[in-house]
């Protein structure tokens, strides 16, 4: 936007002459609120066409903005002068890297189109909405008939599931969780469960990265053998939550048990 | 399928790819288009394509890297049956790995075999059968103590 240019140059002189404040002032000086929060709301515009860049990706506007927001306020609080770079050009990729990583946490991959994620959101209610009318799962053509949709789509809607799962689960726990820094041990009736295996001690400690969460689930399906639908109700997700949820953590786990020993 | 003698041959599907990661979303397709429309309840449909991975990953672990991996589906009245099949470099599928009871989980009939003439270097077998309707033991945990 070249019309912009002029006042981007002055903001930007701006920002630098209140950041000199800022390193100017004592730590506990009331004067730091003031001027943090002035330099917060000059750049609140800024934040606003970082969030718009990730429109349309099944994540509401707003809360885009508070993303934004927040990776801004982080933004504020670690930029350091010294280090020569400008505040935008340290804020921008620090609002970025803040949205992917909300993608990321709230599960979908953001090259998935907000139209198929509302197709997998659209299967995923008419299974369970089946399932509670029949008392059993549904199978494909049921549900294409529910949806007034082809069976083709229903598996577009199922198989858009493995970018989700992609997503969230393949990155590692959540590293800025307390929870991902001591993995926590497995249940006794765990530990009884794979005690049999002859891989049990390269599983160990790959099960005990799972949330925990992630790890009942594998727990009921193949220890305690129920089926997705009937773990789905006793875990309270969906039944294509939990599909993801196993091939996602089966992925993971097999990934790591062919990896070679450190 | 599964009955006395064995499905007929004209009703089978086969791909072979080489025996690597990268093919096997390829032979989840296959299964997932074979029976979208077969009447397999969404969970059975889940299963059936995780123990495609779950088998074709086994033989690719213990593959000779040079020997393509061949699969063959038949849809018959009882359900999929699937059976894998790859050239190895002298290891068989080790049954007693979680691997192997992820398998048994998924399917409701399951077994490995090794087949060679003796002379060029064996291969190893996966075969299962994967029915269109969740077992009734899945849905109660206590029935399977």
């Amino acid at each position: 936007m070249p019309a912009h240019d002029a006042d981007h140059d002055v903001e930007r002189d701006d920002i630098a002459a209140q950041f000199e404040t800022l390193a100017s002032l004592a730590p506990d000086d009331p004067t730091r609120v003031k001027v943090r929060e002035e330099i917060i709301n000059s750049q609140l515009g800024l934040a606003r066409r970082i969030a718009a860049r990730f429109r349309g990706r099944g994540i509401f506007d707003d809360d885009l903005e508070q993303v934004a927001r927040l990776g801004l306020i982080r933004a504020v609080d670690r930029y350091n002068p010294d280090r020569g770079n400008t505040f935008i050009g340290f804020a921008i990729p620090t609002m970025l890297g803040e949205l992917r990583r909300h993608f990321r946490d709230t599960g979908w991959s953001i090259h998935v189109p907000r139209q198929l994620q509302e197709l997998h959101l659209e299967v995923d209610q008419a299974v369970s909405a089946l399932t509670e009318r029949d008392g059993r799962p549904p199978d494909l053509p049921a549900i294409a008939g529910y949806l007034n949709c082809s069976v083709e789509r229903v598996q577009e809607g199922i198989e858009v599931g493995a970018a989700y799962q992609s997503s969230s689960l393949d990155s590692a726990p959540a590293t800025d969780s307390p929870r991902a820094a001591a993995p926590v041990d497995l249940l006794p009736s765990e530990e009884d469960a794979i005690g049999k295996l002859v891989d049990r001690e390269a599983l160990r400690p790959l099960l005990a990265e799972l949330s925990p969460r992630d790890r009942r689930v594998i727990y009921l399906r193949f220890f305690e053998g129920l089926a997705q639908s009937r773990i789905a109700a006793e875990v309270g997700v969906s039944q294509m939550q939990i599909s993801r949820i196993l091939s996602a953590t089966l992925r993971r786990l097999r990934e790591g048990l062919l990896a070679p020993p450190d | 399928m599964a009955t006395a003698g064995g499905p007929a041959d004209d009703d089978a599907v086969r791909v072979s790819c080489p025996a690597a990661s990268t093919y096997v979303p390829v032979l989840r397709a296959v299964i997932s288009a074979l029976i979208a429309d077969a009447g397999f309840d969404v969970d059975a449909y889940a299963d059936a394509r995780m123990a495609v991975d779950e088998a074709a990953e086994t033989l690719i672990d213990i593959a000779d890297p040079t020997a393509p991996l061949s699969a063959t589906y038949w849809l018959g009245a009882d359900g999929v049956r699937v059976r894998l099949e790859c050239g190895s470099t002298g290891g068989s599928v080790d049954q007693d790995t979680f691997g192997w009871r992820v398998l048994t989980t998924l399917t409701d009939r399951l077994e490995t075999d090794v087949v060679g003439d003796g002379r060029s270097p064996a291969a190893n077998c996966i075969e299962f059968v994967k029915r269109r309707t969740i077992r009734e033991s899945e849905t109660d945990a206590r029935s399977r103590r």
